[in-house]
């Protein structure tokens, strides 16, 4: 397990963390249904293949586990859009949660911005519990697209958020370009953050190192200091790896 | 032969024996004589024969195409045997003509009938003609329906929604003939792809073969282009086609221009003076000039400066001017005006980018200057060809050249032009994004079996070696075989049953999505452009431009250099350029056209004869004297190509035809460069310095900026750094180019860009869906995911693979790079290697090419007099 913090660790390399004290894992933004959403609104036929490399992604890592946590949270955006037409999308979360439900004795799914219609969902499960925030010891959990409480609530504890899908965007002369997702961790004034990359394989996120400040979709980012918070990457072929401060970062890749 | 020329001694020389004698009074009493192309297409079209007929406008070819036709329906009409059904279809892809089009024929129909009824007393039934395009009103077109006009008059879009238009299409069963204009655009372009399939789909109609006519202007190899119109036969056979060429009826007075007598020692104001002297001395000469200027904000300049510099004389009254701008930026209601004024003869000059190479009937020119290169034999035929209105008249072309690389390739280009060689055109081959539209199209219309489909599909001349797994794996694709089967309503636009080897429409909203994106031209905006970090706003870009961009490059805008970093939708970033960094992208690089690889090899030739004449040591006066024997060059240029050559070899060596040479050097800032000199134009040399940049900056594990030209690339190295150049090129033997290219430009913004449109074209990225347009950024943005997904499905998914073969094969040029590998693989191409203390003469334009910008056109001329005269003092030093 690569450990961020004193308390929070990534457990292997999938876009997951792993919180310590409480024994609790956390993923996020899975936007499952995009790709109908996209076809069916947007006119773009992107192929269905989300579902199932998440799947796959949640195997894998819960295999990195000797005894898997006893409690999963879903830190929003567990559905991409509801469409009132496609009853076949709810299938999609139905087994997702089915899934956890045999893994797990406590799923607690915080609401993003895109979880209007998921109680229909959630309420069929009866170990699924649905929030706005959820707080357990000096840990906050909330989604990002608001914030949810006064920043002056925040002190001494360790805030969680995602909606941002940060990733960092690579290039090089010959014109190649790589985006990876990856972690934001660092200490606020008097709390610490951890902004979690998305577990969706397909919706578009941050390029946290070429976008300006105030592109950033979440608003607590925008007031912020991001720059002063490490960069910690996540993929399949690159594997975990520290990078350094945002700011250095930007500095370093010579962006700006 | 199934595609043959026309007998020029077999020409008619009068209106031939099978018109009706009123139609020939009506001729008579309109024109003196028969017309080049009318002599030879009046009687092969009353033949049912094929015809392409190239001829420059002006030369009477729309009137030798209609003519033979508008004889049979009168025949027909005289006879009470007109029926309401449509006989000719005429497609051409410039809308904005098309009503003219419509005037001229229901003019002399009128007038003919007129003739028919003083003769007879009788009245004839009324030859209809229509034009139906997109912008023809519903209730038009419903009228349309009712009584169908006999002469159709519409675009390739259009004639592809009638083919799937419930009703309408059984009205174009009847089609007896087929005229397609303007077919030197077609012939090389996805649109004359699409149009050739709708053909074949209307031949389906049909149940019969029609008679195809080709009009254009010339274009080498004509063959190519005939099999473009006809296609092949239910057999496989080529159709018959009989090409008339009549383009060099016309005599040409040519001739390449040098303001100045020396071109290097004189300031760019100067310069420019001289050019405007000489510019203006021409028009006054004149009654008309057209002027071609390559690009945009050109044409503009020059309007500005000829007005600025004669206002008495060209812009007295700012209302009536006696010059205008025309180019594809200004409004249409601006374009007409000018269109208008010039016919009127009201005009001294026309200032143009492109707009006027083809098309409408501009009236009386008679003469044609061009400001710089036009980059192809072909298009300075086709350009020039615009004056000497009427026939038997000359073509009079000026080519004004202020630049020493500009004078050769026009030179060459000239002597090219009057020994009738000309550049080579390409048919795009096996489009698969086009084909996924018309597979649409034809599933709309019924079911189909698979073989039978596949059979008309490679009629078409441009799917003539399609492989039947490229057109299973698009049926499948289009059948949405790659999502599960309750999801194939919304993604599949076909069903397909390979067992019964059938597929058929499928889908409620397919017909509407068929009709709301059909088409092959891509949407297009202007990308903004930000500064990073302070995010500020700076101007737009063209997106061909964007396209253009590698991170890193440095380019112009708005008079400040920046440096490009990324792009997401529509909207590109930059941050400001480091100090003394220089441009490595000129602002015009998308607009200006490349030169041809025919022409580079041409010039290639040149260069190595003046090498001879060098190396026997031949005097200044014989080497000027041979030039202007051979090229229509004034004596400035033959001069001024003298001296270039002459300090080219002094300070380094003349490359002949087969040879590579390659520099190392330095600027005068002390920047390493290595400069391949490799005349094979710029569409070669795109893919040749992308491999070698690969091959380079793995060598000396570090990034190197490219600079690309048509006559050479070069590469900024790392001070600290040596390549091995020899090795380098080797190394281009051993790997798979279009392997290592593909990798390269898999994440650049030509390959999202281009699958944007690639997509767009297959309907996987909807422009219009739903009732509501899809922004560019958003199709973009949509497009960028799609590629990901589609790539982890399958590498070779089809529209991946077309967008592969578009960017490898019409944006660059593959398969000339190849050749040249190959070529040096077998020392057919040899590789010459040297090491200069400056950049030799050769190379100049080359690295200052990013600065070649109008708004630094003072600092290029400085840099270049810098440069010259560094290079001179070392010749100096030689000799000494």
């Amino acid at each position: 397990m690569f450990k961020i913090s004193k308390n929070l660790f990534i457990p292997c390399e999938i876009q997951a963390l792993y919180i310590k004290p409480i024994n609790t894992i956390c993923i996020a933004d899975l936007h499952l249904g995009y790709e109908g959403i996209m076809a069916e609104y947007y006119g773009v036929f992107i192929p269905k293949v989300q579902f199932k490399e998440e799947m796959e992604n949640l195997k894998k890592l819960l295999k990195a586990f000797d005894s898997i946590p006893e409690k999963i949270i879903l830190n929003g955006d567990v559905k991409h859009e509801f469409s009132e037409t496609s009853y076949h999308e709810f299938k999609e979360v139905s087994e997702l949660l089915s899934f956890l439900e045999k893994n797990f004795e406590e799923i607690i799914i915080v609401k993003g911005n895109h979880d209007n219609f998921i109680a229909r969902v959630t309420k069929k499960f009866s170990k699924v519990k649905l929030v706005e925030i959820y707080e357990e010891k000096d840990f906050v959990f909330f989604h990002g697209h608001k914030l949810m409480k006064s920043k002056k609530e925040f002190k001494g504890k360790t805030v969680i958020i995602a909606h941002e899908h940060p990733s960092i965007a690579f290039y090089s002369y010959t014109g190649k370009k790589e985006k990876i997702p990856c972690f934001l961790y660092g200490k606020i004034n008097d709390y610490e953050l951890c902004v979690m990359p998305a577990f969706s394989t397909l919706a578009q996120g941050s390029e946290i190192n070429l976008i300006p400040k105030q592109e950033l979709l979440s608003p607590l980012l925008r007031e912020i200091d991001i720059d002063s918070l490490e960069v910690i990457l996540v993929s399949n072929e690159l594997g975990i790896k520290k990078l350094a401060k945002l700011g250095d970062v930007k500095r370093v890749m010579n962006y700006l | 032969m199934s595609i043959s020329f026309v007998d020029k001694r077999k020409k008619d020389k009068a209106l031939p024996e099978f018109f009706l004698p009123y139609i020939r009074e009506w001729f008579y009493s309109r024109f003196k004589e028969l017309t080049p192309p009318q002599q030879f297409a009046l009687r092969l079209i009353h033949q049912k024969k094929n015809a392409l007929i190239t001829a420059p406008t002006g030369s009477g070819k729309t009137l030798a195409a209609f003519l033979t036709i508008i004889n049979e329906l009168f025949k027909l009409a005289e006879k009470n045997k007109l029926e309401d059904k449509i006989y000719c279809i005429y497609v051409s892809p410039l809308k904005a003509l098309n009503n003219d089009v419509r005037k001229n024929l229901e003019i002399p129909l009128a007038e003919i009938k007129e003739i028919y009824k003083k003769k007879f007393g009788k009245e004839l039934p009324e030859i209809r003609v229509a034009v139906r395009t997109g912008d023809v009103l519903p209730s038009e077109k419903a009228k349309q329906l009712k009584k169908p006009p006999h002469i159709l008059i519409t675009t390739p879009e259009s004639l592809a929604i009638m083919l799937n238009a419930p009703k309408f299409r059984n009205l174009l069963s009847t089609v007896k003939w087929v005229i397609i204009d303007e077919i030197h655009e077609l012939a090389s372009s996805k649109r004359g792809v699409h149009l050739s399939l709708s053909l074949e789909r209307l031949r389906e109609l049909t149940k019969k073969e029609f008679v195809r006519i080709g009009l254009g202007a010339t274009l080498h190899p004509l063959e190519e282009a005939a099999k473009f119109l006809v296609g092949y036969n239910n057999k496989g056979k080529l159709r018959e086609c009989v090409i008339v060429d009549v383009t060099w009826e016309k005599g040409y007075d040519l001739k390449v221009l040098c303001p100045v007598d020396d071109i290097i020692h004189i300031s760019a104001e100067e310069l420019n003076n001289a050019m405007y002297e000489l510019l203006d001395k021409l028009i006054e000469t004149h009654r008309t000039t057209l002027i071609f200027t390559n690009t945009r904000s050109g044409t503009e300049r020059v309007v500005y400066h000829l007005k600025e510099r004669w206002k008495k004389k060209y812009a007295e009254l700012d209302t009536d001017s006696l010059i205008g701008a025309h180019h594809g930026s200004l409004s249409r209601e601006v374009r007409l005006e000018v269109e208008e004024k010039l016919k009127q003869g009201k005009l001294k000059a026309v200032v143009c980018s492109t707009s006027l190479e083809l098309g409408i009937d501009i009236g009386y020119v008679d003469l044609v200057v061009q400001l710089g290169s036009p980059k192809s034999i072909t298009r300075a035929i086709q350009r020039i060809g615009r004056s000497g209105h009427k026939f038997g008249e000359i073509a009079k072309g000026r080519i004004i050249s202020l630049d020493r690389d500009d004078l050769v390739e026009t030179s060459v280009m000239l002597q090219c032009a009057l020994k009738k060689k000309l550049d080579k055109f390409k048919v795009p081959k096996n489009c698969l994004d086009v084909l996924a539209q018309h597979i649409v199209g034809m599933a709309l219309e019924q079911k189909w079996k698979i073989e039978k489909a596949f059979k008309v599909i490679k009629r078409s001349y441009c799917y003539h070696e399609l492989s039947k797994e490229d057109f299973l794996s698009l049926l499948r694709y289009l059948s949405g075989s790659y999502v599960s089967l309750k999801d194939r309503n919304v993604y599949g636009k076909i069903w397909l049953d390979e067992k019964t080897k059938e597929f058929g429409k499928r889908g409620k909203y397919t017909r509407v999505i068929y009709y709301l994106n059909l088409g092959t031209i891509p949407d297009e905006v202007k990308v903004d452009v930000y500064t990073i970090p302070d995010y500020k706003y700076i101007g737009g870009i063209e997106e061909e431009f964007l396209e253009r961009l590698r991170p890193g490059d440095i380019f112009v805008l708005g008079g400040k250099l920046y440096q490009f970093v990324y792009s997401r939708g529509m909207r590109c970033y930059v941050k400001q350029a480091p100090k003394d960094a220089l441009p490595t992208i000129p602002s015009w690089f998308s607009e200006m056209l490349p030169l041809s690889f025919e022409l580079a090899e041409e010039i290639r030739k040149f260069r190595e004869k003046m090498l001879k004449k060098f190396n026997k040591k031949e005097s200044e006066e014989k080497i000027i004297s041979w030039i202007l024997k051979n090229f229509p060059v004034d004596f400035n240029t033959a001069k001024a190509i003298y001296l270039y050559f002459k300090e080219q070899y002094e300070f380094a060596v003349i490359p002949k035809a087969n040879e590579i040479l390659i520099e190392h050097t330095e600027d005068l800032h002390g920047r390493k460069f290595l400069v391949f000199h490799a005349l094979f134009g710029r569409k070669v040399n795109d893919a040749l310095s992308r491999a070698l940049a690969l091959i380079i900056s793995d060598q000396i594990s570090s990034d190197v900026l490219t600079i690309i030209s048509d006559n050479g690339f070069a590469f900024l190295i790392p001070k600290e750094k040596n390549v091995d150049a020899k090795k380098a090129l080797e190394k281009l033997f051993e790997v798979e180019i279009e392997e290592l290219l593909k990798k390269n430009i898999r994440r650049t913004e030509l390959m999202v860009r281009r699958f944007r449109h690639c997509a767009s074209r297959s309907f996987l990225v909807l422009r219009n869906y739903k009732g509501h347009k899809i922004s560019v950024a958003k199709q973009q943005l949509n497009a960028q995911t799609l590629l990901k997904v589609c790539e982890k499905i399958d590498k070779d998914f089809p529209i991946i693979k077309e967008t592969y073969r578009e960017i490898l094969y019409d944006v660059m040029d593959l398969e000339n790079a190849k050749k040249v590998i190959e070529e040096l693989k077998n020392k057919k191409l040899k590789i010459k290697e040297i090491f200069t203390p400056l950049p030799s003469p050769f190379a100049h334009n080359l690295i200052i090419l990013g600065e070649s910008d109008v708004i630094l056109m003072q600092d290029r001329k400085k840099r270049l007099l810098e440069l010259y005269e560094a290079v001179m003092k070392e010749i100096e030093k030689k000799s000494k």
